[in-house]
């Protein structure tokens, strides 16, 4: 037992005095951004590191500094923080990878990749595409001493919390490129007036910008497709007037999404792929009050948000075949489950010229359902008469 | 004594498993993949079938000298002169795979952790503990093993917990594309990993159990486990990674812990291969102490001393690791110590269960 114990206790000595670092010592990296110079191409990194100034007090008072490092490649940049006075930096906790538009349009993968094999780097931390000077993440708003930068990794975590955006992390941002189906939406976040605001996202593929991007409502549609939940997302807008319905807004939040791809073999060479999207929703504001919210009107409601869902969602999807993005992943899943048919495909010349087709499929769960029998028969009705289900066609 | 009679059935569980896991765990299934791509884990499934009829044999040949130890009936199958020789090669084969194991994970942790640290202190102080487990008796090895049991359950833990979240399924499908030639191709490599359960052929009589067919049962359920932990970390691995990106990560495990995001812990592969590396002292010290006893019963009785023994084989193993900083020779050792385990742990057991029933020669049943 004596020695058991001794043993187990010796395994501790690999701990390992050469290793040591120091607490006091350590220039964590809080950001780090990636922007390359439009005439010269060289590189600039710059580091954030926040620290804590009088920390002892029980709590302190965060000061976030910046280390612009530049070079001919990010390694050869990132190298020169070793002759520099405010290093030795570790990267073991970076809270974000930010990329300016250049940086991120120009092969970024080819740059970033020494960072997979580099040991203490935190690859797990996402990626976003920044628009906005650097410096203006390090100064303090005057009334609450905070730093923008942090409020950026609040900001970001939140986005794919919420499903607006699902984060890319250095570590799939930098394997991406070794799977020719590996296609995504980058975000690109904004930073003005103090505020951060997710504006729309480059579209990658296999780890290069493609050249297309989507906004931030083909974003939204984008996710109902893949089924992300959408977490505490309340979603708004208005029905567009083709609808029939003048200036009806309407708001709801997602229950739940369950998602569905159907490939169908027509006579022609290249498949139909249909995409089917159940949405259960609890609405706030369907233009009428919610209290009262009736089965009829609901019903025609709901019909009314499918068709202009199909619509908006075929617009998402002509802007990724446009791109040859294929962040739908439909890729992936005939490679998996139509192995055959993905044989005779060339997917990367025919992906941008098959036929997709969203079919949306929206309950809205709060209805008052004392009319459930008058509903039906309603139903009935609505699929007869030719000012619903002409509208429908999606 | 060096061994008692007083191994049970359990604690040879436990030897096996964690003998037969070692530092490759971080590299499943890479090599395993290179032919049969997603469908790796069927070459997993497939290594870990054929190492279950290597058992087999093992313990047939075991079960006609059931009151021996291989050292000890290899001279009544094979003669004194090739029964000599053969104690000294399976000898110089756990001292060989002793030194591969600590090499190799020391890489990893000067690789990964401790990247300053001299080569001559990780190495030195893995194989100092390996020799100093190694030098008791086998009741106490298979005492302490059983305590790093629980930290191989937490390795496993992690495993798992890395392995959730993000990732996709597609990856796994669709099955059996590559064809079965692929799969059997990849076997090999596969079969690699199971390497350890040789350890019954020296252990089989010191198994306390009632029946024999305990120590089969035993063997098959700690083979059993083995397979079925290469296959979750294999599943986990194609969950997270293309086959596209398979080809370019070598040690797919070290990068889904490092990728894994929990508050609570910020970096879950510091965590586990810090823990894992009680689970490769086992495979070190498990290999040191046969290396010694295969030794000891060449040597004139005089300089039999077990402890001593332990020690300068591990000495021995410690200079020639000196050199093993470099990790291309590591990676090109590793064929050749490939090589010598087919020969050692499939072949030569094979070749003696036939010459064995060839010359008619049975042991009396317990």
């Amino acid at each position: 037992m004596k020695r058991m114990v001794l043993c187990i206790l010796s395994l501790l000595l690999l701990s390992g005095c050469w290793d040591r670092l120091p607490l006091r010592d350590l220039q964590m990296i809080d950001a780090v951004a990636f922007d390359r110079n439009e005439e010269t191409k060289d590189i600039a990194v710059d580091l954030i590191v926040t620290s804590l100034k009088r920390a002892g007090m029980g709590e302190g008072e965060p000061i976030a500094e910046q280390t612009e490092l530049e070079g001919k490649s990010v390694i050869e940049a990132v190298g020169k923080s070793e002759y520099m006075d405010q290093g030795p930096f570790s990267a073991v906790n970076t809270r974000v990878f930010l990329m300016s538009e250049r940086f991120a349009s120009d092969r970024p993968v080819k740059e970033l990749e020494f960072l997979l094999h580099a040991p203490y780097t935190s690859i797990n931390t996402p990626v976003v595409i920044f628009k906005g000077e650097i410096n203006d993440l390090i100064k303090y708003k005057v009334s609450n001493r905070k730093a923008p930068i942090e409020k950026l990794n609040t900001f970001i975590r939140s986005l794919d919390a919420n499903g607006l955006i699902q984060n890319v992390s250095m570590m799939e941002f930098l394997t991406s490129q070794r799977d020719s189906l590996d296609d995504y939406p980058m975000p690109v976040v904004n930073y003005a007036d103090t505020k951060f605001e997710l504006e729309s996202a480059m579209l990658y593929h296999a780890g290069l910008y493609t050249g297309g991007r989507l906004t931030r409502e083909q974003l939204r549609m984008l996710m109902f497709m893949i089924g992300v939940d959408q977490g505490k997302q309340r979603i708004t807008g208005r029905l567009s007037e083709s609808s029939g319905v003048q200036n009806l807004t309407y708001g709801f939040s997602v229950k739940s999404v369950h998602n569905r791809y159907h490939a169908q073999q027509d006579s022609g060479r290249l498949p139909k792929m249909t995409i089917d999207v159940r949405l259960n929703i609890s609405v706030f504001d369907i233009g009428e009050n919610i209290e009262t919210l009736k089965p009829t009107y609901s019903h025609k409601m709901q019909q009314l948000l499918i068709t202009q869902f199909n619509r908006e969602a075929n617009v998402t999807i002509q802007a990724l075949q446009k791109a040859n993005c294929d962040a739908l992943g439909i890729g992936k899943h005939l490679r998996a489950y139509h192995p055959k048919l993905w044989k005779s495909l060339d997917w990367r010349n025919d992906y941008p010229n098959m036929k997709i087709e969203p079919r949306f499929n929206i309950h809205i769960l709060n209805t008052d359902g004392f009319e459930e029998i008058s509903m039906k028969e309603e139903q009935a009705d609505n699929y007869a008469a030719p000012l619903f289900s002409a509208r429908n066609i999606g | 004594m060096i061994h008692l009679k007083q191994l049970s059935t359990q604690q040879l569980i436990c030897l096996v498993i964690l003998t037969q896991v070692g530092a490759h765990v971080l590299s499943i299934p890479y090599n395993e993949s290179r032919n049969s791509g997603n469908d790796a884990w069927m070459s997993i499934l497939l290594g870990g079938l054929i190492a279950q009829v290597v058992i087999l044999i093992i313990y047939w040949l075991g079960k006609r000298y059931p009151s021996q130890s291989l050292p000890q009936y290899v001279t009544s199958i094979l003669g004194i002169p090739l029964g000599v020789v053969l104690n000294l090669l399976f000898a110089v084969y756990c001292a060989e795979s002793s030194l591969v194991v600590s090499v190799t994970y020391a890489s990893v942790i000067v690789r990964w952790l401790l990247l300053t640290t001299p080569w001559y202190i990780i190495l030195g102080l893995l194989i100092a503990i390996a020799a100093y487990i190694a030098s008791s008796p086998l009741r106490s090895i298979a005492t302490v093993t059983q305590s790093i049991m629980f930290m191989f359950l937490v390795c496993l833990a992690i495993v798992l917990i890395s392995g959730s979240g993000k990732g996709d399924m597609r990856n796994i499908l669709p099955i059996g594309t590559h064809g079965i030639g692929a799969v059997f191709k990849d076997a090999l490599p596969a079969l690699w990993l199971y390497a350890g359960y040789e350890l019954l052929l020296y252990v089989f009589p010191f198994v306390r159990s009632y029946k024999q067919k305990s120590i089969i049962i035993a063997m098959s359920i700690a083979n059993g486990l083995t397979t079925l932990t290469y296959l979750a970390i294999t599943f986990v691995v194609t969950y997270k990674f293309s086959e596209g990106q398979m080809n370019y990560i070598s040690e797919p495990m070290v990068f889904i812990l490092r990728q894994f995001n929990w508050p609570v812990v910020q970096s879950l592969d510091i965590l586990f291969m810090t823990i894992w590396l009680a689970v490769i002292a086992v495979t070190v010290y498990v290999y040191l102490f046969l290396s010694a006893r295969y030794l000891a019963s060449v040597l004139p009785s005089g300089i039999r001393k077990h402890t001593l023994l332990v020690w300068i084989i591990a000495g021995i193993c410690y200079v020639i690791g000196l050199w093993g900083d470099h990790r291309e020779k590591i990676i090109r050792f590793s064929v050749y110590h490939n090589f010598a385990t087919g020969v050692m742990v499939i072949l030569v057991p094979v070749l003696l269960l036939l010459i064995s029933f060839m010359r008619g020669k049975g042991g009396v049943v317990r």
